[in-house]
């Protein structure tokens, strides 16, 4: 008898999805489907409204990382002005992307993730949380809690709030740095850089216990795609893009904004509201690729920065070049923490940093923007064309989940081939499930982050539609 | 952005150059979250003033805030249901400290779209704002005196019924360094 094991919604990550699993008369695994349940349409809602508007209106897509849709929009915004921004506005949203990077980096890791990788795949649900972790492990929550905090009151500091700051627009920033911000800025980075090398250190010897799961989660040969600068160091903020292949020789490289779509197709599922981009050479569902730390560790040369690139060297030799275990996404974010904030040093040592020009003024001179920028979760592309008036006719946007979308769900297949036994159906089992989208770490929403305050409800299924098991966790 | 909703936002807000002035902080946000919970650990007195959509619109309930480490849960520490208890015990479970709070909980009227605040509810507004500022320029004795005296007159009126006061989204809270 075919049965279907239903996980609505996912818990500990950021949106609404849930995931299908269909099982066989065997109870083995059949097929495995991830599914977005929720629908935005910012795409279609921002047609006629003035372009201007774009960075505060698609900054609203999401709660975690607003700073990346706004310097995405305002990159766009900027092709449209087809100006080129002053230095020192490069440098400061550089500033506050990666600041919110390190924040939303810190936020999957120890909030979302490691009640995971520390009390356990099996732990009982009520304590495998950040409550739990704080009561187990206080010095890591009190850890996870400073570095977001980091993050956040940098980005409050420069754009005057923590969430949708309007700070970055168009031409640049509204508002050149004091030296004052930049004193305080500076002041906090070396602990939180004490607290990224504590973590790491902690975290490698960590990952012996975890070889199943190395194993299995969302370990397959496939592309990547990240930014690259021109000198194939990392690069949240500006550059190139770049596709390897699961050998990690270079497939494409030196992509600009405007070459996207020759590279990028966008399939469509009827089950499923997100789009399934895939890399066009290869064709739809072959040319499957990964996006985010991970992909972005597998596509450069090195980091660019000392302490960043001596951890680099260890990940490459213990997890591969390219790395192809998703688990490992969780380490590729630690490693862009500690290269985050080497770089955020290096911004407010320049000399330039203070300077007052920040803005280049204009009115738009082409029909047509593309706007990219590394988000945490991956490479964020916004796609713009506008009217006569400045008035925007259409809008494509390509989100780092979207990208992954393909490889999500051929995880989730994986892992329940590995672990769900659909005769005997357990906790762990499903958490497992779970615990694969959430090394992609996932932004379904962008907007609602609903952590764990939804029942979690696994229904087994006959093929009539009849349950004939369930188990629910609450909410 | 929803009407009365922000009056704890606009009252924060409008507290925080006095609070500052002497040696007080004051939040204000439109979510609890657990990084509150470090600023929480670091105040003599917590003041969390927030919305309140079972109080009429206008009333004023002081209610004192419950030191429970178990209180802390998941739902409430992450996400967007996040409550003061909840903080209160992370910040007990985290840094070993958890200060005196009370909650200020405050009628709406409408939590309609717009920036505006209702008549009744502008009016309490106020009359809040003036009541924290004079607790912030008394003796740390008087000022507690003054907390449980405001804290009784809301429990005598019955304002607070249950001690688990509904909570809307958006709320400020304020504090005094330790």
């Amino acid at each position: 008898m075919k049965r279907t094991i239903t996980i609505d919604p996912v818990t500990r990550i950021e949106g609404h999805g849930k995931i299908t699993l269909q099982l066989d008369e065997q109870g083995k695994l059949a097929d495995a489907q991830f599914h977005v349940t929720q629908f935005r349409g910012f795409e279609k809602f921002i047609e006629g409204r003035p372009m201007t508007e774009m960075p505060s209106i698609m900054a609203r897509i999401c709660g975690i990382c607003p700073v990346s849709h706004l310097v995405a929009s305002a990159k766009a915004c900027d092709d449209l002005y087809a100006v080129e921004i002053p230095p020192t506005a490069v440098k400061l949203r550089k500033l506050i992307h990666l600041a919110q990077l390190v924040q939303s980096h810190a936020l999957s890791f120890f909030y979302l993730s490691s009640p995971d990788l520390l009390l356990g795949m099996d732990a009982d649900p009520a304590i495998r949380n950040i409550v739990g972790l704080a009561q187990q492990y206080p010095e890591l929550a009190r850890d996870g809690i400073a570095l977001r905090r980091f993050g956040q009151e940098i980005i409050a500091l420069l754009g005057g709030k923590r969430i949708h700051p309007a700070w970055v627009v168009p031409g640049g920033v509204l508002e050149p740095l004091s030296k004052e911000t930049r004193d305080q800025i500076a002041r906090s980075i070396p602990e939180a850089m004490k607290i990224a090398l504590r973590t790491i250190e902690w975290f490698k010897p960590a990952l012996e216990r975890y070889g199943a799961e190395i194993e299995s989660f969302a370990n397959f040969p496939s592309l990547y795609m990240g930014t690259v600068s021109p000198e194939g160091n990392l690069e949240q903020y500006d550059g190139v893009l770049r596709f390897v292949d699961a050998a990690g020789k270079v497939l494409a490289d030196g992509i600009r904004a405007h070459q996207y779509s020759d590279f990028i197709g966008e399939a469509v599922e009827p089950w499923s509201y997100l789009k399934f981009p895939y890399y066009k050479p290869l064709g739809y569902p072959a040319g499957l690729y990964r996006v985010g730390p991970l992909a972005r560790l597998n596509v450069i040369d090195q980091c660019g920065t000392p302490l960043a690139d001596r951890e680099l060297e260890i990940f490459r030799q213990v997890a591969g070049r390219p790395a192809a275990s998703s688990f490992h996404f969780h380490w590729a974010r630690l490693i862009e923490i500690i290269n985050g904030l080497e770089v955020m040093q290096t911004l407010l040592d320049s000399p330039d940093i203070l300077e007052p020009f920040v803005r280049a003024h204009a009115h738009p001179n082409r029909w047509e923007g593309v706007g990219i920028a590394e988000a945490p979760r991956g490479t964020l592309i916004h796609h713009y064309k506008i009217d006569r008036n400045g008035q925007m006719i259409w809008a494509n946007l390509i989100i780092a989940t979207g990208h992954n979308n393909l490889a999500l769900n051929r995880g989730i297949r994986q892992v329940a081939e590995r672990f769900v036994d659909g005769n005997n159906l357990q906790e762990g089992m499903l958490n497992r499930v779970e615990a694969v989208v959430r090394c992609f770490d996932p932004c379904l929403s962008c907007s609602t982050h609903a952590v764990g305050q939804m029942p979690l409800l696994i229904e087994l299924r006959d093929v009539g539609g009849k349950i004939v098991d369930e188990i629910k966790r609450p909410g | 952005m929803r009407g009365d909703d922000g009056v704890g936002v606009r009252i924060a807000t409008v507290l925080e150059p006095a609070l500052a002035a002497r040696g007080g902080v004051a939040i204000a946000t439109h979510q609890l979250l657990p990084e509150h919970a470090e600023s929480i650990s670091r105040a003599r007195v917590v003041i969390v003033v927030d919305a309140s959509c079972t109080l009429a619109a206008g009333r004023v309930a002081w209610r004192k805030l419950r030191d429970d480490k178990d209180a802390v849960t998941i739902q409430t520490v992450l996400g967007h249901h996040g409550d003061p208890v909840s903080l209160l015990a992370l910040s007990r479970t985290l840094y070993d400290q958890a200060p005196k709070a009370v909650l200020v909980s405050i009628g709406v009227h409408s939590l309609a779209l717009g920036d505006k605040l209702s008549p009744a509810v502008a009016r309490a507004e106020g009359r809040v704002i003036r009541q924290i500022a004079a607790l912030a320029k008394q003796p740390a004795r008087a000022r507690m005196s003054t907390l449980r005296r405001l804290c009784a007159a809301g429990c005598k009126r019955g304002l607070i019924k249950s001690s688990a006061a509904k909570l809307s989204p958006g709320r400020a809270s304020t504090h005094r360094k330790r």
